[in-house]
């Protein structure tokens, strides 16, 4: 292997051959719903997930502004993998509406959700996240990239094998 | 000599017309009859000699003068007796009447009588009065409810009514003749003579024609209030006095009921007095209270809207580190490609200006919100500039505002400068700009338009919204304390009160609001546009 020296001219590795993988083997990307009112979140979590895969599969993120728009999304498909989730929107409590609505009348639990909230309104952190049936609760404040990689990874691992019925009280 | 002296002395007693003298025998035959006796009775002296006695006296008295007759013919004689005469008319009158028996030389021999008789007839009638009068003041004095008791210039007791009686349970034969002060407790009881004895002697009255209260004493030696009022009855040698009393038990009783309810009543006033001092305070801590709440409300939205744009900096920053940890391999192990490292170019473009855009704003939330925090906390005047000063509320509001997907548009004819206590300020405009979110746009969302102009000297500020408008029986309770459509939802009715209370006592300035159902409500506020803080000398 080549030393390198700190003066010399950066060379760069080869670009790989666009045509080497075909797109049949290629995994389908994991579903992923932002919902924000917030433009910036929408734009940071684009970029700190862009090219970040788990289990070989890419994120496809969708993105919503408000509590309606999310409904309005999971009525017209069920296949999330993981909803970003924010509390505070059109109203207090707009984001535990929308969780509310995807475990009770849309009857799905197996969509990760994962709470991400400036403060999640007038029910305390984890008050909030159990009984609206929500996975995860991270505080905005907290969610470093990595942070959300890691959740993110837990999220899909539970996602694509749901912990057995019996296990569950366990966790 | 002596013989015409009795001559003469013995005529002109038969020629007096004041009295009868009447010389008779023992028959009643009549000897002699003077000018007196010719007037009383009618008859003149020549027709008296046929007449008797007889003819003088009343059928009804005639054995009244038989019984005399015969007390005179014993040399008895009757110096006084009224009964009645009659004149030759046949009238009849009173009369005194005095008889003697005339005797002989010797003194043996009832030779005659000799009578002497007037009319009194006017002086019964005046007796008659007299006693008429005097049982008519015994009526009085019986049946008077003052208590009425004279005494001589001695102090004894002379009269005692019944009312004295019942007052003092002495009966008057029991206190008559007894010195007034035994109705006297100490130091009355001892003093009395000597007041009598400085009256007599300096003529100065303490209580003659002077009423006042004083003490009596029952015979059972208890002590009861009375009013004394004293007159001088007769003045002179031997004056005497009346006192009128009257017992004051039952008025001082009532007077001290009185005093008693008059002092429950002064307790019950100060109670009252002292209750709307509490509620006053109470007032005026939910007044603090408010204000601390709405503080909170405004830490609480703010803490959510800084929240929002650190976490976008925490996650961009650590993205940031992800992308030149990831570089750092590549070109450690010589793997870079230019595709990854122009990516990571952009990426890095796109993270820092995201970081740098949020940053800004969480300074601009934090910077409005201090100075919007201060404000609240301080009392001090300041020059602001209106627009300006509204947009930050405005900025501060945020949350809220987009809770009820409401917007604010500010509009003014130039610039404005008030000099004001930019707390008080904030209050007003974030009180009335909430309302509007909670109360005209609680169903819908809308634009709330703040305008800002100036009018005769004066700055108008107009908050308006095109929500749900004030049901007309609201609209004049608006400003009311504890006022509120939504105590059940925690309201407390005071916001508006406290903007009344600001903008009319802190700012010497006018509020008003009208308002249509369904159309919207608009509050006018006029602020004196040159409030002049007091002048600093030194600076």
């Amino acid at each position: 292997m080549k030393v390198c020296q700190k003066d010399d001219m950066l060379t760069f590795k080869d670009e790989p051959e666009t045509s080497s993988q075909a797109p049949k083997d290629r995994l389908p990307p994991w579903n992923v719903l932002v919902v924000d009112d917030e433009p910036d979140v929408h734009s940071v979590t684009k970029l700190a997930l862009d090219s970040w895969t788990y289990g070989g599969r890419p994120l496809k993120l969708t993105h919503a502004s408000s509590g309606r728009e999310a409904i309005d999304m999971l009525r017209d498909r069920g296949d999330y993998a993981v909803i970003l989730l924010d509390v505070v929107m059109e109203s207090e409590l707009a984001g535990l509406d929308v969780a509310e609505y995807l475990r009770k009348r849309l009857n799905n639990n197996r969509t990760q959700i994962i709470l991400r909230t400036g403060h999640p309104g007038t029910l305390t952190d984890n008050e909030a996240a159990a009984v609206h049936g929500c996975n995860f609760y991270e505080p905005k404040s907290y969610i470093t990239s990595e942070r959300l990689k890691s959740t993110l990874a837990v999220a899909l691992k539970d996602y694509s094998s749901p912990p057995h019925p019996s296990m569950e009280c366990g966790r | 000599m002596e013989t015409r002296q009795h001559k003469d002395e013995f005529e002109a007693i038969l020629s007096s017309n004041i009295v009868a003298i009447i010389s008779a025998d023992l028959d009643g035959r009549i000897t002699r009859w003077s000018a007196g006796a010719e007037k009383l009775f009618g008859y003149s002296s020549e027709s008296a000699m046929d007449i008797n006695l007889q003819a003088l006296v009343p059928p009804s008295q005639q054995c009244e003068l038989q019984t005399v007759l015969e007390k005179l013919k014993r040399k008895r004689s009757i110096p006084s007796l009224t009964t009645q005469r009659m004149k030759k008319n046949g009238d009849i009158f009173a009369a005194e009447f005095s008889v003697f028996p005339v005797l002989d030389d010797d003194g043996k021999e009832v030779l005659g009588l000799v009578s002497i008789t007037s009319d009194i007839s006017n002086r019964r009638q005046s007796e008659e009065k007299l006693a008429e009068f005097s049982k008519r003041i015994e009526t009085i004095l019986d049946t008077v409810l003052d208590g009425i008791v004279t005494v001589n210039s001695g102090g004894i007791i002379e009269t005692f009514n019944p009312a004295a009686e019942r007052m003092f349970q002495y009966r008057a034969h029991e206190v008559i003749g007894c010195n007034v002060n035994v109705l006297m407790p100490e130091p009355y009881h001892s003093e009395h003579d000597g007041y009598l004895r400085n009256y007599a002697l300096t003529g100065k009255a303490k209580v003659i024609g002077i009423g006042r209260e004083v003490a009596g004493r029952r015979k059972d030696g208890s002590v009861f209030p009375m009013s004394l009022a004293v007159a001088e009855l007769s003045k002179g040698e031997n004056p005497s006095f009346v006192g009128v009393i009257a017992d004051i038990t039952e008025a001082k009783e009532r007077e001290a009921e009185l005093e008693d309810q008059y002092k429950l009543v002064k307790v019950a006033n100060d109670n009252l007095t002292a209750s709307i001092d509490r509620l006053k305070e109470m007032q005026q801590q939910l007044v603090e209270s408010e204000k601390m709440a709405s503080l909170g409300g405004l830490v609480a939205g703010l803490a959510h809207e800084i929240n929002t744009p650190i976490g976008i900096g925490v996650t961009a920053s650590s993205h940031l580190s992800a992308i030149s940890t990831a570089l750092e391999a590549a070109l450690h192990n010589n793997t870079l490609r230019r595709s990854e490292l122009d990516n990571a170019i952009e990426d890095i473009n796109k993270t820092s200006a995201l970081i740098f855009r949020n940053l800004e704003r969480a300074a601009k939330l934090i910077s409005s919100f201090k100075k919007v925090a201060v404000d609240q906390a301080t009392d001090e005047l300041r020059e602001i500039n209106v627009v300006d000063y509204l947009q930050e509320v405005v900025l501060s509001l945020q949350p809220e505002l987009k809770k009820h997907h409401a917007t604010v548009d500010i509009s003014a004819e130039g610039r404005f400068f008030l000099t004001l206590n930019p707390g008080a300020f904030y209050q007003i405009i974030s009180n009335l700009v909430l309302n509007a979110c909670l109360h005209g746009y609680a169903v819908k969302g809308g634009v709330i338009a703040i305008a800002v102009c100036q009018k005769n000297n004066r700055t108008i500020i107009t908050v308006t919204d095109k929500g749900a408008g004030i049901a007309p029986e609201h609209l004049g309770k608006v400003f009311d304390p504890f006022f509120t459509t939504r105590r059940a939802k925690g309201g407390t009715g005071l916001g508006l009160n406290i903007v009344y209370n600001i903008v009319t006592q802190a700012m010497h300035g006018t509020i008003s609001v009208e308002s249509e159902i369904g159309k919207g409500s608009c509050f006018t506020i006029s602020l004196p546009s040159a409030p002049t803080p007091p002048p600093k000398a030194q600076d």
